[in-house]
Order: C-alpha cells, then sequence, then structure tokens
C-alpha cells in the first residue's frame, strides 16, 4: 500500500515531519517532531547521530515486543560513552525460549523494566532532532512506528542511516559477490579486524554498529574528501 | 555504570597500568570515555583535538617513527598513549591498520593518578620500556590463566586455625600457641573474627610493655586485620603480605576463617621445591630413586611457571637440577666402578651448559680426561659414561640424536686430543664441525676437576678470536634458523603435517639468539656460557651495541616466556611438550610483541650478513 | 615472436630462476640441525666462483677489444688468468692460513696499526668503485639495448636495478644462484660463438674455428681477417699490438696482480672450508673461466669480420662495394638508437665507408676512391658481444639469450662490489673511525646510505666512463696493484717491513697511478680537464694510464721498503707471525708428534 507518507519522504524527512507536527494529537509526538532534523548538507561530523539497537522478541512488529533499547550518541565522529542509555522494557507476555538465549535478558531481569508507554516518550527524547544509526533499519523502524501509531496515532520519522545498507553499497559498488550472511554486524566487523564482543544486548550492539560506522565512513566517501572535511550527511542517510 | 558496558570496563581492566585500580575505580570509567576510529594511514592523534585525551588501543596498531622513518614504538591491542596527558608534547604517529581507541580526558586521568599510587607510578617511567613491561605483563598473564586452577591460598595452608576468645587471658593464649605448635591465632568476638594474635604481638606488645599476663588477649592483639580469600591466588597473597608488612594472613571461606597463610608457607611453596628436589638427588641412593625424583620435574617447572618466575631463571633452575642429576649419578657411578684412575671433567653441553634448560631435553655431554691417561684406562671410562649417560635417559633426558655423547668415544678423550679436535675445526670448519661447534663450544664443567675444562676454553678462545674465516662461517651457520616473519610482517607458520601452522619458537626464536651471542663469544674471546651473559659480556667489550643488547635480552626473555608458558599449559594438561606455538594462543598484544622481537633477530642477522658475507 | 618479446622473456626467466633459487635455498637451509653437515661439491663451487670471477668487463667487453685491438688485446686474457693463478697459488693460502680473510684485516694486523687498516680501506673504496663503474658501462650497454633506449637511459634504469638487487643481498653467499648464473652466462657467451663457427668456418667449436680454414676452404680464417682490415688500412690483425711491447708487459703485469689486491675475488677461496676442498675449487674454476676466456678470441676475430663484411660488401674501391646506408641492417638501426653507433655522411654518396682514415699510406688511395674520411663515426667496443649474434643474422632466442648472459654478469659483480663498499665504508670508517659507538641498525642502514652513494657516484662516471668497460676495470686493477698488492706481498714475505713503510707505501703507490690516470684521462676521468692529454706521445715510456698500476706498485715496493730500513722495525711477535705463516699448515703439527 502506497501511503501519502511515502510520497513525502521524497520532499524530506524535515518535510514529512511538519507535515506530521501539523496533525499530531499527542503532546509526545509534538514534543519530538517540534525539533528540525539537521540539514542534509551538513558535515558529517557538525551532526550528532544516534546509534540505536532494539532487541525483539520476534521479527514481526504486529505481533512480537520490544524486550530491550540501547542508544549511544556519536559526536564529532567520536562515540561518546557518556550518552549511553539502556533500558529494559516490561512485556506482559512471558518471552520465548529462543530469544532468551539470544538476548540474555531473562524474565527477572525484565521485572526491573519499565512499560513500553513510560519507556518510549524517553526513546524520543534521546532521538529528537538527531539522526538515528541502526544496523538493518527495517527492523528498528518497524517497531518504533506501531508503537507510535498505536500509542499517539501518528507515524514516525527520522533521517537514518542504516550501516548495513551502507556495507551493501559500498559491495555492490565493488561488484563483488556475497551473501546476506557477510552482511550481518557481526560478520562486517569481523571483516574490518574489529573486536568481537561477546555480550550481545542491545547497548552493546547500538555501541558496535557506532564503531562499525565510524569504520565505514571512508568506505562511503573517497578518502581525499573526508580529509577536506566535505562529507555530508546526505551522502549517508538511507 | 551501566551493567552492559562490563565488557569495555573488563577490557581496560586488562590493560596496564589500568589493572592496578580498584574495581569500583574501574567501574566509573567506561561512561567517562569517547570510542574513536582510525583508518590505517591516518595520523594518530587528530592534530586538533580540543580536548587532550588518553588513548587506550582497543584494536588495530599504530606505528611512531622519526624523522630518518626508523620505527620509534608500536602500539597495539591494550596499550596505551598518555603523551597528551604526560608532557604536552606534539608527537603524532599514523595507523598502521584501522585502529579503533577510547579516549580517556586528561582530567579524568589527573585525577585517578592522584587517587591511586601505583598506577600514578605507571606514568612516572619512560614509554620506551614497553617491551620491558610486555615481558612482565606476561607473567601476570600467566599467573591468571593458571594459577586460577592451581595455585589458589586455600592449597597452601594445611590446617584449620587456632581460634580463642577475645577474653582469655594472654598467658593461656600463648600455652594454646606453644601445644598447637603455631606462631598465630585468630581472636574472636561474638564468634565473629576481631583479630590476630602473633609471637611478635606477646613479644613487643605485651613483655616488653611489662603488660600483665592476665590481661585479656584484645589488649595486644592486631586487629587492623587484613584477610585473604581461599580463592585468592598464591601472588596476590604475597603482594598483600609485602604491602603490608605483615606475616600472617588469615584465610576465610565463606567469611569464615579457615587458616592462617604465614610467609614460610609461601615461601616454601615458591622457592624451596628446587632446593627440597635437589637435596632429595644428593640423598638418593639409587637409579630408581633418581628416576623418581626426575618425575617432579615438569611440574617443577609448571610452578615456576605460576610463580611468575623469568624464563632466564626457569632455565637456570632445571638445569641445576640437570647437574644435581649428573652429579649423584656420577657419585653412583664411581661408587660402582672404583675410584677414577686419572682425573677427568664430565662437562655438560647445549642447554643444559648455558642454564637455558627447559625439563627434559635431549642430553649432550662430554668427558675431558687428564693426559695422563694410558690406553688401558679407556674400559673404566666406557663403563662410567655408559653408566650415566643410561642413568640420565632413564631420568627422561633422552640420548642426544646426534650422539654428541660422553659415551662415544670421539667425546671422551683426553685433553689434548681435545685440543687438536677444536683446533682441526677452527682450521677447518666444514660443515659437520660448524654443527658440534655449536653444540661443544657450550660446554660448562659438572662434576670432577673443573681445571681441565677450563684450561681447554682458554686455548680453544685464543684461536676463535683470531681467526676470521672460522667466525664467518659459524656466523653463515648462525643465520640458517631465521625468524619466521614475512616479507609483510607477517608470521611464517610451520607447514609440516604434524605441527602445521604455528611457530617453532625455540628454532625461529631461540636458537638464533643463541647463536648470535655464540659467535659474539668466540669472536670476542668471551667465556661466559650463558646467552645472557654472553650477550652482556659482549657489550661490554664493545662488540654489541647497548641498544641491541637490551633489544636482544628482551627479545630472548619475552619468547622464552611465551615457550615457557606454553609447556607449562601443556604440562599441566598432560600433553608431550613441545616448542610449537600457534598464533591462536597468542593474544593481539603479544603477537605484535612477538614481531617486534623476530624484527630485532632479523635486524641482528642482517648486521651480520652484511658484516660477514662480503667484507 | 619479436625479438624485444623474446629478450624480455629470457631476462624475466633468468631472473626468476635466480631469486626462486635463492628463496628455495634459504627455506632448505631452516631444515633439521641434525641433517645439515654436506658441504657443496667443489666443482659446483668452482663454478661459483667463475660466475664471481667473471664481470661485465669479461663478457660484454673483453671480446669486443679483441675484435678492434686483435692480438693487442690479448693482455686481458693473460693478466686476468695470470693473475687468478697467482692469488689461487701465492697469496690466498697464506693469507687463509693468517686467520684473515679480509684484506684490511689482514693489514690491520700484520702491519699491527689502525692508520694501514684505514689506508688499505681507502685504497679498495676507490679500486672497487672505480671497478663499479666499468660495470656501470657495461649495465648500460645491456639496458640501452635490451629497452630499446638510448645509452643514459639505460645506465639510470640500471643504477635503480642494482639498487634493488644489492640490498636484497645480490643474492649473494648462495652458491646455487651464482651456479645457475655461470649456466646462462657460458651458454649465452658459447652458443652464438658455436652458430658463428659454424657459420664462418664450419667447425662447431669456435677454439678451433678461429684456426681452421674459411667454411669454403679457400684460406685460413685469421688470413682472411688479416687481408680484410688490412685492406681497409687498419693494422694487421694478428700483430697489432696496444702501444709498444713495454706497454703490453706493464699492461698485463698490472691486471695480473691488481687481481690479488681485489677483495671479491679472495673471498671466495676462503668460503670453502676445507683446504683440499679449496684447491679443488680453484682448480675447477679456473676450467670454467678458460671456457668463456678462449672463446673469447674467437668471438672477438668472427665478429670483426661479420662487421667487415657488413659494410664492405665487396672489393675495396668500387662504388658498389659499400653498403647503402639506406639498406642498413637492423641491428644497425637498433644500436643507433642507442647512441653507441654512429654514421655520418662525409662524401655525401649514401654508401657507408668504414675504413682507418689515421692511416697516411692507406689516405692516398681513399681519396682516390672520393672517400672523405671514415663514417663509422663511433662504433663502441662494448657493444660488440651483444650485436654479435645480430650481425650474424642467429635467431631470435640467441640474441636473447646474449642479453640476459650480459645483465647476469654485470649485476652479480656490481652488487657483490657494492656490498663490500657498503660494508668497509659503515663498518671500518663509519664505526671504526667516526661513531664506534654506533649501533647495529643505524650501521646497517649507514651500509644501504653508503651502498645509494656509490651506485650513484659510478653511475656518475658511468655517463662519461673513461675507457670501455673493460679498460675502466684495467683501471681498477691498476689501482688495486699499485696499493694492496705490495703491501700483501711484503707482508707476507719481507718480515722487516714496518707500518711506516706500509702506509707510506701504500699512500705513494696509488697517488702515483692515480695522478698518472688523471693526468691523461682527466681529473676525476672528467673530460677536458686532463693537461696531459691523453695523447701517447706524453705516456711515461710510452706505458698507457690503464698498464701503470704494475709502475705504481714498483714505487710503493721502493718506498716501503726504504721506510721501513731508515725507521724501527716491526714487534718481535709479529715477525714471528710473519715466519709461522710461511710454514706449511701440516708440519707444525707434525712436529709435536
Amino acid at each position: 500500500m502506497i501511503r501519502l507518507t511515502h510520497i513525502y519522504q521524497l520532499l524530506g524527512k524535515n518535510f514529512v515531519r511538519q507535515r506530521l507536527l501539523s496533525k499530531a494529537s499527542s503532546p509526545v509526538m509534538q514534543h519530538f517532531l517540534s525539533k528540525a532534523f539537521p540539514d542534509k548538507k551538513k558535515f558529517i561530523d557538525e551532526v550528532v547521530i544516534v546509534s540505536l539497537d532494539i532487541e525483539t522478541t520476534g521479527l514481526d512488529p504486529d505481533k512480537d515486543k520490544i524486550v530491550s533499547i540501547g542508544l549511544v550518541e556519536i559526536r564529532h565522529l567520536g562515540i561518546k560513552l557518556q550518552s549511553c542509555w539502556h533500558q529494559i522494557i516490561q512485556t506482559k507476555k512471558n518471552i520465548p525460549e529462543q530469544s532468551i538465549v539470544i538476548h540474555q535478558i531473562t524474565d527477572d531481569q525484565i521485572k526491573t523494566g519499565i512499560s513500553i508507554e513510560q519507556a518510549m516518550p524517553l526513546l524520543l527524547e534521546h532521538l529528537k532532532g538527531k539522526v538515528m544509526l541502526v544496523h538493518n533499519a527495517k527492523l528498528e523502524l518497524g517497531f518504533i512506528n506501531k508503537i507510535c501509531q498505536v500509542l499517539y496515532a501518528s507515524d514516525f520519522v527520522i533521517p537514518v542511516i542504516d550501516t548495513q545498507a551502507l556495507a551493501r553499497r559500498s559491495l555492490d559498488r565493488r561488484n563483488s559477490a556475497y551473501n546476506t550472511s557477510d552482511l550481518r554486524l557481526f560478520n562486517l566487523r569481523c571483516a574490518r579486524h574489529m573486536p568481537a564482543y561477546k555480550a550481545h544486548n542491545a547497548l552493546m550492539d547500538a555501541i558496535a554498529t557506532a564503531e562499525l560506522f565510524l569504520a565505514m565512513l571512508n568506505d562511503i566517501v573517497p578518502r581525499c574528501e573526508m580529509d577536506k572535511g566535505k562529507a555530508r550527511l546526505a551522502d549517508f542517510l538511507s | 555504570m551501566e551493567i552492559e558496558l562490563l565488557e569495555i570496563r573488563n577490557f581496560i581492566k586488562r590493560c596496564s597500568p589500568f589493572d592496578v585500580l580498584d574495581d569500583f575505580v574501574l567501574d566509573t570509567l567506561p561512561e567517562k570515555l569517547t570510542i574513536r576510529y582510525f583508518r590505517r594511514g591516518h595520523t594518530f592523534p587528530e592534530i586538533n583535538t580540543q580536548e587532550k585525551s588518553l588513548y587506550i588501543i582497543r584494536s588495530g596498531a599504530i606505528e611512531f617513527r622519526d624523522q630518518a622513518g626508523l620505527l620509534n614504538d608500536k602500539l597495539a591491542e591494550g596499550d596505551i598513549f598518555s603523551q597528551q596527558c604526560i608532557v604536552d608534547s606534539s608527537e603524532s604517529g599514523i595507523a598502521v591498520e584501522d585502529t579503533l581507541v577510547y579516549l580517556l580526558p586528561c582530567e579524568l586521568l589527573a585525577q585517578l593518578r592522584k587517587n591511586a599510587d601505583v598506577f600514578n607510578r605507571h606514568f612516572n617511567r619512560s614509554i620506551n620500556e614497553r617491551l620491558r613491561d610486555a615481558v612482565k605483563h606476561t607473567h601476570a598473564e600467566n599467573m591468571r590463566d593458571l594459577s586460577a586452577m592451581k595455585l589458589e591460598v586455600s592449597g597452601l595452608t594445611d590446617r584449620l586455625p587456632v581460634i580463642v576468645d577475645q577474653a582469655t587471658s594472654i598467658q593461656q593464649a600463648a600455652k594454646i600457641m606453644t601445644k598447637e605448635q603455631v606462631s598465630a591465632i585468630l581472636v574472636t568476638f561474638d564468634n565473629q573474627l576481631c583479630g590476630i594474635l602473633t609471637d611478635r604481638d606477646i613479644r613487643s606488645r605485651c613483655v616488653a610493655e611489662a603488660i600483665a599476663l592476665e590481661q585479656p588477649v584484645s589488649l595486644i592483639m592486631s586487629t587492623d586485620l587484613k584477610t585473604v580469600k581461599d580463592t585468592t591466588l598464591l601472588s596476590e597473597a604475597l603482594l598483600a603480605m609485602t604491602r603490608k608488612q605483615v606475616q600472617h594472613l588469615p584465610v576465610l571461606k565463606n567469611n569464615a576463617p579457615v587458616g592462617i597463610l604465614t610467609t614460610a608457607d609461601v615461601v616454601r611453596h615458591l622457592s624451596t621445591s628446587p632446593a627440597l628436589i635437589a637435596t632429595d638427588i644428593g640423598k638418593a641412593i639409587s637409579l630408581q630413586a633418581l628416576e623418581r625424583i626426575s618425575t617432579r620435574l615438569p611440574e617443577l617447572q609448571l610452578q615456576l611457571s605460576l610463580s611468575s618466575a623469568t624464563a632466564k631463571h626457569i632455565g637456570e633452575v632445571i638445569a641445576s637440577i640437570t647437574d644435581a642429576i649428573t652429579c649423584r649419578l656420577l657419585e653412583l657411578a664411581e661408587a660402582r666402578y672404583g675410584a677414577p684412575p686419572v682425573k677427568y671433567v664430565w662437562a655438560a653441553g647445549g642447554s643444559q651448559a648455558r642454564n637455558e634448560q627447559t625439563s627434559h631435553s635431549d642430553q649432550d655431554n662430554a668427558l675431558i680426561i687428564s693426559d695422563e691417561f694410558k690406553p688401558e684406562h679407556a674400559a673404566y671410562f666406557k663403563s662410567l659414561t655408559q653408566f650415566v649417560s643410561d642413568g640420565l635417559n632413564a631420568c627422561g633426558y633422552v640420548y642426544c640424536p646426534g650422539n654428541a655423547m660422553a659415551t662415544n668415544p670421539q667425546w671422551c678423550q683426553p685433553l689434548s686430543v681435545w685440543q687438536q679436535t677444536f683446533g682441526r675445526w677452527i682450521n677447518s670448519p666444514e660443515p659437520k664441525a660448524l654443527m658440534l661447534s655449536s653444540i661443544f663450544f657450550d660446554l660448562r664443567a659438572v662434576y670432577g676437576d673443573f681445571s681441565l675444562l677450563d684450561k681447554l676454553q682458554h686455548s680453544v678462545l685464543k684461536r676463535t678470536k683470531d681467526s676470521q674465516l672460522f667466525i664467518s662461517l659459524m656466523v653463515a651457520n648462525a643465520l640458517t634458523h631465521q625468524p619466521p616473519l614475512g616479507f609483510f610482517r607477517n608470521f611464517v607458520l610451520v607447514q609440516d603435517a604434524t605441527h602445521k601452522n604455528t611457530l617453532n619458537l625455540k628454532q625461529r626464536g631461540i636458537i638464533p639468539i643463541v647463536d648470535i651471542a655464540r659467535v659474539l663469544a668466540l669472536k670476542t674471546g668471551i667465556s661466559a656460557i650463558s646467552t645472557v651473559d654472553r650477550l652482556n659480556a659482549a657489550f661490554e667489550s664493545e662488540a654489541l651495541s647497548a641498544e641491541m643488547r637490551d633489544n636482544l635480552l628482551d627479545a630472548l626473555e619475552f619468547i622464552g616466556s611465551l615457550r615457557i608458558r606454553h609447556q607449562a599449559e601443556q604440562i599441566r594438561t598432560g600433553v608431550g611438550v613441545d616448542n610449537y606455538v600457534s598464533p591462536g594462543e597468542l593474544s593481539g598484544l603479544e603477537k605484535s610483541h612477538l614481531k617486534d622481537s623476530f624484527a630485532i633477530i632479523k635486524t641482528m642477522q642482517q648486521f651480520f650478513e652484511s658484516r660477514y658475507s662480503s667484507a | 615472436m619479436d625479438l624485444q618479446t623474446v629478450t624480455y622473456m629470457f631476462v624475466g626467466a633468468t631472473f626468476a630462476l635466480y631469486i626462486g633459487i635463492a628463496f628455495w635455498a634459504r627455506a632448505s637451509t631452516t631444515g633439521e640441525f641434525y641433517v645439515a653437515g654436506k658441504g657443496i661439491h667443489p666443482v659446483a663451487n668452482g663454478m661459483a666462483t667463475a660466475a664471481d670471477w667473471m664481470s661485465a668487463a669479461s663478457f660484454i667487453s673483453m671480446a669486443g677489444l679483441i675484435a678492434f685491438n686483435g692480438y693487442g688485446a690479448s693482455v686481458f686474457l693473460m693478466g686476468w688468468t695470470g693473475g687468478y693463478v697467482l692469488l689461487a697459488l701465492l697469496l690466498a693460502p697464506y693469507l687463509r692460513k693468517f686467520g684473515k680473510f679480509t684484506v684490511p684485516e689482514f693489514i690491520g694486523e700484520r702491519y699491527y696499526s689502525r692508520t694501514a687498516r684505514v689506508v688499505a680501506v681507502i685504497c679498495l673504496i676507490l679500486a672497487s668503485i672505480t671497478y663499479v663503474i666499468g660495470q656501470m658501462k657495461g649495465i648500460g650497454v645491456a639496458f640501452s639495448r635490451f629497452l630499446e633506449t638510448d645509452y643514459d637511459t639505460g645506465l639510470y634504469i640500471g643504477m635503480g636495478i642494482v639498487f634493488i638487487y644489492s640490498v636484497m643481498g645480490g643474492m649473494k653467499g648462495i652458491t646455487y644462484t651464482q651456479i645457475a648464473q655461470y649456466c646462462v652466462l657460458i651458454f649465452a657467451y658459447t652458443v652464438p660463438a658455436v652458430f658463428i663457427s659454424l657459420n664462418i668456418t664450419g667447425n662447431p667449436v669456435p677454439q678451433l674455428g678461429i684456426l681452421s680454414t674459411m667454411a669454403d676452404g679457400s684460406t685460413y680464417m685469421m688470413d682472411k681477417l688479416n687481408l680484410v682490415v688490412s685492406e681497409l688500412g687498419f693494422n694487421e690483425y694478428t700483430t697489432q699490438v696496444m702501444g709498444s711491447k713495454l706497454n703490453m708487459f706493464a699492461y698485463t703485469l698490472t691486471l695480473m696482480i691488481g687481481t690479488a689486491g681485489l677483495p671479491h675475488v679472495i673471498i671466495r677461496f676462503f668460503t670453502v672450508p676445507k683446504v683440499k676442498d679449496a684447491r679443488a675449487t680453484a682448480g675447477w674454476a679456473l676450467v670454467f673461466i678458460a671456457i668463456l676466456y678462449t672463446t673469447a678470441p674467437a668471438v672477438g676475430s668472427m665478429a670483426r669480420l661479420n662487421l667487415m663484411n657488413t659494410i664492405q660488401t665487396g672489393p675495396v674501391g668500387e662504388v658498389t662495394a659499400n653498403l647503402e646506408y639506406d639498406k642498413r641492417p637492423q641491428w644497425f638501426k637498433n644500436w643507433e638508437s642507442t647512441g653507441l653507433l654512429k654514421f655520418e655522411d662525409k662524401n655525401g654518396d649514401g654508401r657507408i665507408q668504414y675504413y682507418n682514415d689515421k692511416n697516411m699510406d692507406f689516405a692516398e688511395k681513399a681519396d682516390s676512391y672520393g672517400w672523405k674520411g671514415n663514417e663509422m663515426v663511433k662504433v663502441d667496443r662494448d657493444i660488440m658481444v651483444l650485436a654479435n649474434p645480430e650481425i650474424a643474422n642467429l635467431p631470435n632466442w640467441v640474441i636473447a639469450l646474449v642479453v640476459a648472459g650480459g645483465l647476469a654478469a654485470a649485476l652479480s659483480t656490481a652488487a657483490g662490489l657494492l656490498l663490500a663498499i657498503a660494508s668497509s665504508i659503515s663498518h671500518d670508517l663509519l664505526k671504526g673511525i667516526f661513531k664506534p659507538n654506533i649501533s647495529e641498525r643505524d650501521e646497517l642502514m649507514a651500509g644501504r646510505i653508503a651502498m645509494a652513494g656509490a651506485i650513484a657516484l659510478a653511475g656518475y662516471f658511468g655517463l662519461h666512463p673513461p675507457d670501455f668497460a673493460a679498460g675502466t676495470v684495467a683501471i681498477a686493477f691498476g689501482l688495486a696493484a699499485s696499493s694492496i698488492f705490495p703491501a700483501l706481498m711484503m707482508g707476507i714475505f719481507n718480515k722487516k717491513v714496518n707500518r711506516t713503510g706500509a702506509v707510506a707505501g701504500m699512500i705513494t703507490g696509488i697517488s702515483i697511478t692515480m695522478l698518472y690516470v688523471f693526468q691523461h684521462k682527466g681529473i676525476m676521468f672528467i673530460p677536458g680537464t686532463s693537461f696531459l692529454g691523453g695523447m701517447s706521445p706524453n705516456w711515461f715510456f710510452g706505458i698507457s694510464p690503464n698498464a701503470f698500476g704494475c709502475i705504481g706498485a714498483l714505487a710503493n715496493f721502493a718506498v716501503a721498503i726504504g721506510v721501513s730500513k731508515v725507521t724501527a722495525p716491526p714487534p718481535e711477535h709479529i715477525q714471528h707471525l710473519v715466519e709461522d705463516i710461511r710454514i706449511p699448515a701440516g708440519a707444525k703439527t707434525a712436529a709435536e708428534h
């Protein structure tokens, strides 16, 4: 289904933001949308980027729930660990066995968490007026969008940098054959000899994604341009 | 700290000097960090950083070169770069690999330094001591990796502690101590541990101060109690004892005292083992007894390596045990075959002679007999050497595959024949002679009339010193084993089926240094046998620069310690001991240091090559 | 396949072979310790020695000189072969016994003086660099032909290659590489010779071909050559000499005794550990050297005959008997592009006249033919060996083979010498005198810088070499002959010569020789600074600068002995030492029993 927002997308995220702002009824959403996203022509090192990862009980936004959210900010191309934020989300449903193994979050831990209704304003506050960095944005966007629709009756919008898309783009450009598993965060990091993090939680993954992004910066923009500081936000946006 | 950042905290904890910080301090660090990425070829650190920081290398490598392009320093995983905080220097390097770093603001570092002495001390030292640090670091790693299983303090205390209530009189306590034959007792109040009473307390706080013996022990006990957990490592306990200057440490298990660790316990375990073994060897009355004792040797090597002894020290200890076994065997042989008809000296060769032995290497030895030797004595020495050589073999020092042993009539000769043999080798250094030279130029007297070997060595060194022809061929021989470093500074791994994809640390790392040291010794007439002594002596006689001496010594110790650790692990798991280390066993930091060490050897070999093959 | 491709292939393949062998040898030496112990067979070692011995001067230049100087150029054959024998018999055994195998070490020890050692080092560096200039000339010729550029460009490229080759260690010390080099070199030399000999005389053995009749059986080949050249006013081939008989003698003597002073040759006698094997090696090396040296006269004379016949196609004097310039063969054009062969149409008839216009008797005849002087204004002697197979119309692969051989000869010798120079400068001079505390790493670096410097210097002189490659090398031998040889001889055979005498002798010898060379060839070989000119009338007793080394040596002997007479004699232990080294090795040990 083609929605109007898809057409607005072509006109830029800030345009979409203003459209949504004009229609938004929930104060949380209004607050989130009130601040402009960074201009696409800004140099990449002047933009505040929020690297985000969410852990979920499954892949379907309609059925599955968010288990935890982790994020960290990149400023001046440095990952500021001070800005780390990690939140466990309490769900009514118990987590399936399988995803316990992946996320190492047990029911006990989840009980220490807050509800998604409480968490969402905090998340949106972190993202307000910034750029979101995600590995495989489809999943995160799908979940956040779904929750926004349910809670605030509004679509979600934000400029997105997707490290997976960037990796695919650079591999395509080099005409090299790859299979989809090569595009996984872990494997992309391995290929760059970056340290393997053992923990698999939302915050560490957000940090790992941020590190990967810093490593990939130069793959996307030719070196010489980087040195002159000419890489712009637009070069990275999905 | 977000518990999720534990992994970052744990990494920092592994990096010297952060390893000395207390855990609660470390916990505060991760969230103060910034992560940055330096692409290969980029300048490090950034030229215009507003905020000065300490850099911790998370992965990758940075090289610092001087104007002439010579490598000054190399940072790799786990190394720190503190220039910006320590001196206001603009020193910069180049990332030679894609490099991930953690930045810690300098102000924070200053705080940390103010609050922790040991931590602070690290920054007062020169950064050029990096390799030396790595050597120490490796030992520390040993402790962590292996002693956790082996040497927790719980295994060292052999009895439950004697405990009295605090109301007990001093006299009563002294009686108990005497009866139980202990030098310290624990004091409780309401079944809670509240103090310790030692012989010294009674002497200095009771007798010397003339306090009545009826007074309760609480009056004179030490209340400022230092305790360790039963899982504490021996080394840490030792550190605690020396730092706090106490001789007794109560050992707690689940907060209940289970023993008292004394300095005597520690010392016995750390250093008297070899002495005990040596004493046992001296007392052994039969070959079987010696055999039994020698089975303790691998365990000894393991313990030594766990106690963070240096590779040099371990080599010396093992060689001294081998010496003791050899001496005992000779004594037994003389007891069996009668006193020797003429004087002789039993000389050890190879790694035993150089005091660089690891447990159970081959035996290399020779017999030098006084010139009063007559043909009819040959039978005596034949049985004597056969007995000793067989005995050594039974004790695990297998026969030399090249038959370089005293049982070989060629290597059991009167002094004058030995002198001729060496003369022939020096004048006509055929490949075979060169090979033998590397065994028999490392001879050390073990038993008998030491002056015989002294005479031989004296005359040999006088000749080698002037024989450039011989030296140049020895150099060529020394270059046959090259460090396994490829053109691109990569490891060249062993390719044969049994040890596929490993590094032969002995043949390609230690032997080249040993060979270099031997050539230097022969060239300058140095009588020292051990590689370390030879390199030092070569420096003193100006045959080696101070820089190269230091580098070679560090490389030798570093490679040696990796090898010892590798063998310790093999002994522990009961696998046959070898020298083949897979790069997978090494951390990124160790790989990088190993490459540095190999590069040093390579430079020295190239130097030798240019000096002797073309001149 | 065209010539260029084939040449690239051959050169590439031979170099791949050398490097491959070097890697293989390196890899295989790291085998198990106890397996080592077998030596290299003396025959193999002999080949390696021969490869070391034969430089660009022997391979590229010598036959060219023989082609143009005829009998006179035999001084090179006699001098170098004689020098080898002299070295093997007279000097090597004693130096070996002394236990020092570099010349400076020997001189420093024997004359108990660091000054003597340093002087010897400087003399050796001077001689070696001059030697390298000669090699550079050969390298320049080979590369300019190989890459089809002019000589200067070829030289620049050659300098780069030499540097890389030397820094890689020149594959030196790896006997098997040397053997491979010898094989390539000797094939490259003899194969074309066999073909040409078959063509001209019908005899496949060039050494015999030169003595046989022409293929048509008409006359002896040598007679034919004499006839051809003398018809054009050149000296009769088999009787022409270089200067006077005395000059010939001096030239030969200089080359002979100079050999003994050059370090890279002596060392070969020491790298064989067993005395018996060392002797066998020397013998075999002589055999392998002889193969090339006996072929050289055939190559030279037949090349000359072919060259003359190409240009002078019919009876002298007939207009049509001279080659038309437009119809000149491909090789002619190729070499013209290197600038080493030049034609100038002086009489404007479009044909090439190649004759001796300095010969007054022939001038009249030439005039009558309408010739206005020799039109081959430049025929560089050093191109003859490389051009030879092309002149004889041999297949492309033979030509390619010769280029590969020439490069092998020039590169291996140049690399060996440069390594020796680098080591002398960094160790003997820098560490020995200026910076005793220099670290090993810095010494290595200094060696490399010295090597680059030596290459640059030799390359610069190579642009305007003082003589053809063999001639330049002869000057190097002269420098060694005048300085090192007397010091060695007196060191072994005269116990009374002391350090003052030796130092004074060496300085006198090399100064006289250098002065003489410079005043005739230009100061530092710069053309135009030769204040006495290169003219033979100004020569001292008619002795050419290339041959002057032996006079320098005489002066050296005289000064050294004279000075020693009036100064304090050498200490006792040195005198004993000198006596000792002349007693055969076995005699002493035998006496002890």
